[in-house]
C-alpha cells in the first residue's frame, strides 16, 4: 500500500458501477466506527430517492444506488451529505440498549483470560460491566460483532483450524465480542453461552439487531441458560433509549 | 395456490429462487436470488409474467409429475427435457396436462437450469423473497416426494413461444473498478486482464475460484479492515489466487477485492463449470453503467423477443442456429 500519501477521511470511492463507500478509516477504531454508523443513522433518516440501501461496515458504509436515479446529481448529493457535519464529533444516537444472560463457562474462557493477564472471575466482570456497541452486523444473517473491550483484550485470534462453535456461543478477540449466529467454525476463542439467537425467520423481528445498539452481558448460571433457550429472544432485555 | 408438481427423483441441488432480497445488507443477508439473474428474465418473458419464483437446477434436474394442468418455461442452462418422454424445447414455454411426467437431466453446457411455471412457484417468503439461502438457513433443498405449489396463473393461454437462443460468450468478462482495484499495481491489473483464468473446482452459491498458476496478492493485503462485500467482487485472499463472490456470498469480507463484474456479466461466472476458461476486461464505471442499463431496457423487452415454436422439436435445432445468427451477436468478442 502507498504510504506516501496519507489518506483523509471520510474518503468517497466508487465500488462497482452502482456502488458508493465511504469510509471513515484505514483501520479498525471505536472513532471511524461511531463516524460511520452516525453516518450511516443519518443516511437511513433522510431517505435519499435513488439510494437503494445503505450498509454500515467497521468502518465504512456502502450505499447501493438505483442505475434509473441520475447518478451524476445523486452521487453530488450523497457527497454533499458527507460534508455537510464533522462525522467524527457527531455524537451516536444511543437508540437501543440490550441485556443478555451469559454462562461464562466457554471452554477457551481461561486461556483467553490468560491473554489478556486476567484471571476468569476479572474477565467475567470486566466482560460484564462494559457496555459495547453493535460495530456491524456479518458473517451470517443478524451476527453482530460488538465492541470494543479495553485494550488488553485485543487478543489474537487462534492460528490454524477450530473446532466448532456452538449457536448462540459467545467468543473474544481483537477487542471484540461475537455472539454466533449458527454453530461454526472460527478462530475467536470460546468464553460463553448464550440462549440469543440473532437471526430467527420465524419471529417478528427476524434481525435482533441494529448497528448501534448497546449491549451488555449478565451473568447466568448455564441451566439459566438453558432454560432460556424457549425465550424468543433467550432472556434479553431491550430498552429503548431515544 | 393449487398443487403443481409432485417430486419423483430430484438432483441433490435443486432450490426455490428469485430475484432474492434488497435491503437486507445491513442486517448481513445477501442479495441471494438466482444464480443467473438473465435466465430469470427469460423465463419471464416467456411466462408473461415477473417476480415469480422458478426452481433453480445446479447440474441436474429431476423428474417431477404434474398434479394441475400448468405452463412451464424452461431456460439456462442446456438440459435434455422430456415430457412423458418426448424432448422439450430449452428456452420456452410449454403447455403441460395433469398426469404428465416431466424428466430433466444433466447440464450439457453450462450449470445452472431453471423451470418456471405459470403463477410461479408458492413456498414461504422471507421479507418478500422466496429464495433459498443454505448459509442464512432460509428454505431448502427440494427432495423427492414433496409436492411444490403454484399462484394463479396469469396467461394460461400464452403457450408455444421460444426465445431465440442466446450464444454463448466468449467474450472477456467485463469488470469495473472496486474498493481496492487502485491498490494493485498497473501491472498487476494488467496481468489480470491478461491472464486465462479457468473456473476451479471449488465453487458453490457463494462463490467459485478463478485459478491460474499466477499470484494476484496484494502486499500488505491483510491490513485491510472486513467492509460489505457483494456479488460480482472478486476478491483476493493472501494467497493470491482470485474468487469471484456470487448470489449468496457473505455480505462483508477483508480480501482486498481487484475489481468488479457488471451485473450482467455475471451468469457467465455462474454458469461456467470447472474447467470452463474465463477472461476478463476491464472498461471505465461510465461505459459499465451504459452496458448495464442498456441488458435491462433488453431484459425488459424480452417478451417481444418470444416467437411461435414453428418446428417440430426435432427439427427446432436448426432453426435456433438460424435464429442465433439474426440475433445478439456481439462483434466486439476479442
Amino acid at each position: 500500500m502507498n504510504e506516501a500519501t496519507p489518506e483523509r477521511f471520510p474518503k468517497m470511492s466508487f465500488v462497482g458501477i452502482d456502488g458508493v463507500l465511504v469510509r471513515f478509516g484505514a483501520k479498525m477504531c471505536d472513532a471511524a466506527n461511531a463516524a460511520a454508523l452516525a453516518f450511516h443513522q443519518h443516511i437511513e433518516k433522510i431517505a435519499l430517492v435513488g439510494v437503494l440501501e445503505a450498509a454500515p461496515s467497521l468502518t465504512a458504509v456502502f450505499l447501493r444506488l438505483d442505475l434509473d436515479a441520475d447518478l451524476e446529481r445523486l452521487v453530488h448529493r450523497i457527497s454533499k451529505e458527507v460534508d455537510a457535519k464533522n462525522w467524527f464529533e457527531d455524537p451516536l444516537e444511543k437508540r437501543r440498549k440490550w441485556t443478555i444472560p451469559c454462562s461464562f463457562d466457554g471452554r477457551q474462557l481461561t486461556e483467553a483470560a490468560q491473554l489478556a493477564g486476567v484471571s476468569d472471575a476479572q474477565a467475567v466482570a470486566q466482560i460484564t460491566a462494559t457496555e459495547v456497541r453493535v460495530l456491524t452486523l456479518g458473517f451470517a444473517p443478524g451476527q453482530p460483532y460488538l465492541g470494543s473491550l479495553d485494550s488488553h483484550w485485543d487478543i489474537p485470534r487462534m492460528d490454524g483450524i477450530a473446532p466448532n462453535v456452538p449457536a448462540c456461543a459467545l467468543v473474544v478477540a481483537v477487542g471484540q465480542l461475537i455472539i454466533f449466529a449458527n454453530e461454526a467454525p472460527t478462530g475467536w476463542r470460546h468464553i460463553g453461552q448464550t440462549a440469543f439467537r440473532c437471526f430467527d425467520q420465524s419471529r417478528a423481528e427476524p434481525f435482533a439487531f441494529q448497528a448501534g445498539d448497546l449491549v451488555q452481558f449478565q451473568s447466568a448460571t448455564p441451566s439459566e441458560i438453558e432454560a432460556l433457550q424457549s425465550d424468543r429472544f433467550g432472556g434479553a432485555k431491550l430498552e429503548v433509549l431515544s | 395456490m393449487t398443487p403443481a408438481i409432485e417430486v419423483i427423483k430430484v438432483g441433490p441441488a435443486v432450490t426455490v429462487q428469485d430475484a432474492g432480497w434488497s435491503g437486507t445488507l445491513a442486517s448481513g443477508l445477501s442479495r441471494g436470488g438466482v444464480a443467473d439473474t438473465f435466465a430469470l428474465s427469460c423465463v419471464g418473458a416467456l411466462l408473461g409474467q415477473s417476480d415469480t419464483a422458478v426452481l433453480e437446477m445446479a447440474g441436474f434436474g429431476g423428474t417431477f409429475k404434474f398434479v394441475n394442468n400448468a405452463r412451464i418455461a424452461i431456460a439456462g442452462a442446456g438440459m435434455d427435457v422430456r415430457l412423458d418422454g418426448s424432448a422439450l424445447l430449452n428456452n420456452a414455454v410449454h403447455r403441460v396436462e395433469a398426469g404428465q411426467v416431466l424428466e430433466i437431466g444433466a447440464a450439457r453446457t453450462g450449470l445452472y437450469g431453471y423451470l418456471g411455471i405459470g403463477g410461479g412457484f408458492v413456498t414461504p417468503r422471507f421479507q418478500g423473497s422466496a429464495s433459498t439461502h443454505r448459509g442464512a438457513g432460509l428454505g431448502q433443498v427440494i427432495e423427492a416426494g414433496q409436492v411444490l405449489a403454484m399462484g394463479v396463473d396469469p396467461k394460461p393461454e400464452r403457450v408455444g413461444l421460444v426465445l431465440p437462443n442466446m450464444p454463448k460468450s466468449s467474450a472477456a468478462i467485463r469488470v469495473v473498478a472496486t474498493a481496492h482495484t487502485d491498490l494493485f499495481s498497473t501491472q498487476v491489473r494488467a496481468r489480470f486482464e491478461e491472464t486465462v483464468f479457468t473456473r476451479g473446482a471449488k465453487g458453490n452459491r457463494q462463490g467459485v475460484a478463478l485459478e491460474s498458476g499466477e499470484s494476484f496478492a496484494l502486499e500488505g493485503g491483510q491490513s485491510i479492515p472486513s467492509e460489505t462485500v457483494i456479488p460480482g467482487d472478486i476478491q483476493v485472499p493472501g494467497q493470491g489466487a482470485p474468487f469471484a463472490l456470487l448470489a449468496d456470498s457473505q455480505t462483508t469480507g477483508g480480501y482486498p477485492r481487484i475489481a468488479a463484474v457488471l451485473p450482467c456479466d455475471i451468469a457467465q461466472i455462474a454458469q461456467a463449470v470447472a474447467g470452463d476458461e474465463l477472461r476478463f476486461k476491464f472498461i471505465s464505471r461510465e461505459e459499465g453503467i451504459k452496458i448495464e442499463r442498456a441488458d435491462r431496457k433488453a431484459r425488459a423487452q424480452l417478451s417481444k423477443r418470444c416467437a411461435p415454436i414453428l418446428r417440430d422439436p426435432a427439427q427446432m435445432n436448426d432453426l435456433l442456429s438460424y435464429q442465433l445468427i439474426s440475433g445478439a451477436i456481439s462483434g466486439e468478442s476479442e
